[in-house]
């Protein structure tokens, strides 16, 4: 029995003191929901930052998008991909930029960000097979579900890795190991940091009950999206984010999505063809 | 950075400036927050209408609120997968939004629109003006596009907005959905309706066209019995007459050939009145003429009638009456006595030589002591309340298998064809039995172990 358990306030108010949402994202809120903002006000906060500008004209152009024509200028991106969507996509991209330097010792960066970009993915195709009409919020909500799993690893490294390890030695899942050793489990950090950053529930309740989602009481529906994303990502085998096995399906999660069987195996192969451009938009260097 | 005048001034700027856009944002939120809470009068009108074009200026009404479009249009995708313009506003813009749409169709854009769920913001071909792109449709089927054309180029609204117009345009796909799928019931209904009236004529025209054959039929039979019983009474006599040789003597031969005449000519009357009862049963003109009868002494009067036949066939018959049967009950006597001559005729008719018959008659017993079949033979007469009184007649011969239970009540069947010619008999006593019966609210069955067995023939009537 531990006597110095780490509380999840306590953890989530000193990450929230290292890691700060990006600028940008505050910058582009308000101009979208600006009505005298013009279409230029848009992207001229977002050619400030030239990596950012870059990386997502380069994703404008992968077939995630599948546009037909080149997207050769944010004003275009902003036009033809929608200016919440183009919010949506450069929060994605620039927070992985906020959790650069966490060392590997526990988690490979690169396989994490794999399985969080195929969860986005994935969660994207789910929601545009819904008929969403922003399906950029569900890639953002993907990429961002595990990152409780990073505070956990600079906060408590050492009893992350011996739950870690309990959870590879007992086959247990590891948010299970994560809820009784210490009360919540990873999901939970992520959402409440999202809290912390002023992201809307729409996208924070979703990322903190991933592993619960019958337990939204807002966004029951991206919940249960999420969830079963992230199962699907898991099952692709596409990065790890440090769970060692498939996590079990909740049914209700599964009926409420109302999504036939049969259409899975389309979902996974777009998803499948998406996985390595995107990571080479987001983490590749110019061509 | 210290309190300068300077420095306290350009920040009351700024924060003069910030609490203007605030307002101006506040201003439009409410507004937006309107628009979005008269559409409760909008779903309603969406709901009582059922034309498109009601729909569709519905909506225009409501984007106006929402957008400073000039010029709007909605456009339905066909049965062939083509999109046609439905309703424009103003009425007189048809041509300019067809221009737009042939120019969007050809850059990619409207296509591209048709897959996203949010509206499209594209440069107009008049440089003063941009347009707007949504697609209409619910989570299964896309019903069409919008089209709006703004002032402004390269001009785009804020996320509320944009997501207000979204929100809208939802509310028109389902109702243009729900408009579609009630305009398909109706056909169905409609072409349901119009089925249903065009075979009950039918059904009843045939009906009727059976009906008059039928009755027909049976006045036919009634006048034709009864023409041929008239030739026919004279033969039965006149053989009779000269068979007693009160006219004179005649001879063996002539007196055996003459006794084929009498015989023959008394089964064809028998025929003939059976086909005669049938046909007045089957026209409807048959009538109960209903005295308090001694169901023992029918009973004993038919034994007699065949003690002859029994005795030159050595068939013994039995009688049994339990004290139960009732000494009178209210029937056609005439009826009831050919029922129960018809059943023990055939009972010793089908008996092997040396074979036995036995009559069982019992009163007082409930439906609910019955067998099933009984109970549905009696359909709508049966009478929960009522006391039955049976009458069993229980015969030693060929029996009857299972399939022919039933069938032997059907005019000119007996249970095997080709045991016919052994039976002489009209083929129509059984069905006249159960006809008889049935006027009297009985009923009668037959119950057998099949071929070799014997048979039963179970009879009842209510008390």
């Amino acid at each position: 029995m531990r006597t110095d358990r780490p509380t999840l306030e306590s953890i989530v108010n000193s990450a929230s003191t290292v890691y700060s949402l990006p600028l940008i994202h505050e910058r582009l809120t308000q101009a979208i929901n600006n009505p005298r903002a013009s279409i230029s006000d848009i992207t001229l906060i977002i050619s400030e930052d030239q990596g950012l500008c870059f990386r997502i004209l380069k994703l404008a152009n992968s077939p995630m998008f599948g546009y037909h024509k080149n997207i050769d200028t944010i004003t275009k991106a902003a036009t033809i991909i929608g200016t919440q969507q183009l919010r949506d996509l450069s929060l994605a991209i620039s927070v992985i930029g906020v959790f650069k330097d966490i060392p590997e010792d526990i988690i490979t960066m690169t396989s994490f960000w794999k399985h969080s970009i195929s969860c986005g993915i994935v969660a994207r195709i789910l929601a545009s097979c819904r008929r969403e009409p922003n399906v950029e919020r569900f890639f953002v909500a993907g990429i961002l579900h595990d990152i409780g799993q990073l505070i956990l690893c600079t906060s408590i490294p050492i009893i992350l890795r011996d739950i870690l390890k309990q959870s590879e030695e007992s086959n247990r899942m590891l948010y299970e190991v994560q809820r009784s050793e210490l009360g919540f489990d990873h999901a939970e950090v992520g959402g409440e940091l999202l809290k912390k950053w002023k992201i809307p529930l729409l996208i924070s309740e979703p990322v903190s009950c991933h592993h619960a989602p019958m337990r939204a009481t807002i966004y029951p529906q991206d919940a249960a999206l999420l969830h079963v994303s992230d199962l699907i990502a898991h099952a692709l085998q596409a990065g790890s984010s440090g769970e060692h096995c498939l996590p079990p399906l909740n049914k209700e999660a599964w009926e409420i999505l109302n999504i036939s069987v049969s259409s899975i195996a389309g979902i996974i192969q777009q998803a499948d063809t998406q996985i390595e451009q995107t990571m080479d938009s987001i983490f590749g260097g110019a061509d | 950075m210290k309190n300068t005048p300077d420095n306290i001034s350009s920040e009351l700027e700024t924060l003069r400036d910030r609490n203007l856009f605030l307002e101006e944002c506040n201003q439009r939120n409410i507004n937006i927050l309107d628009v979005l809470a008269s559409s409760r009068d909008f779903q309603e009108d969406l709901n009582s209408e059922r034309e498109n074009s009601s729909i569709f200026k519905a909506t225009f009404q409501q984007l106006k609120r929402l957008l400073p479009f000039h010029k709007m249009a909605f456009y339905l995708n066909t049965d062939d997968n083509s999109f046609d313009l439905s309703e424009c506003l103003p009425t007189d813009c048809s041509e300019e939004m067809e221009r737009e749409v042939d120019q969007k169709i050809s850059d990619g854009s409207f296509a591209w629109a048709l897959s996203q769920n949010h509206p499209l913001f594209v440069p107009a071909i008049k440089d003063d003006q941009s347009v707007v792109l949504q697609v209409i449709a619910t989570k299964s089927r896309i019903s069409g596009m919008f089209i709006g054309i703004m002032p402004g180029s390269n001009s785009i609204i804020d996320a509320p907005s944009q997501n207000a117009l979204t929100i809208i345009l939802l509310n028109t796909a389902y109702a243009l959905e729900s408009n579609r799928l009630n305009n398909t019931i109706k056909d169905h209904v409609q072409n349901l309706e119009q089925k249903v009236t065009e075979r009950t004529r039918e059904l009843q025209n045939a009906r009727k066209i059976a009906e008059t054959a039928n009755r027909s039929k049976s006045v036919f039979l009634a006048n034709m019995s009864h023409e041929l019983r008239t030739p026919l009474n004279a033969v039965i006599g006149f053989s009779d007459v000269l068979l007693s040789q009160s006219f004179g003597p005649i001879n063996e031969r002539q007196q055996e050939y003459l006794g084929y005449v009498f015989q023959s000519s008394r089964h064809l009357l028998d025929l003939i009145n059976d086909i005669l009862d049938l046909s007045k049963i089957e026209a409807n003109k048959m009538e109960l003429r209903l005295i308090d009868a001694n169901m023992e002494s029918i009973l004993k009067n038919s034994l007699i009638m065949l003690k002859e036949i029994a005795h030159n066939r050595k068939v013994q018959i039995t009688l049994n009456i339990e004290p139960s049967l009732p000494a009178k009950i209210r029937v056609d006597e005439r009826m009831i006595k050919q029922v129960m001559f018809n059943l023990l005729s055939n009972a010793v008719k089908f008996s092997p030589s040396s074979g036995n018959v036995s009559v069982h008659a019992a009163g007082e017993i409930k439906l609910d002591n019955l067998p099933h079949n009984a109970v549905s033979l009696l359909g709508e007469a049966a009478n929960p309340e009522s006391n039955y009184l049976e009458i069993a007649i229980t015969d030693s011969g060929i029996g009857i298998s299972p399939e022919d239970l039933e069938r032997i009540f059907k005019p000119f069947e007996q249970s095997d064809n080709s045991a016919t010619r052994e039976f002489e008999g009209t083929g129509l006593g059984l069905t006249l039995c159960r006809e008889f019966l049935a006027l009297h609210k009985g009923a009668i069955w037959a119950e057998s172990n099949g071929h070799g067995t014997g048979s039963t023939f179970r009879l009842i009537l209510p008390q």
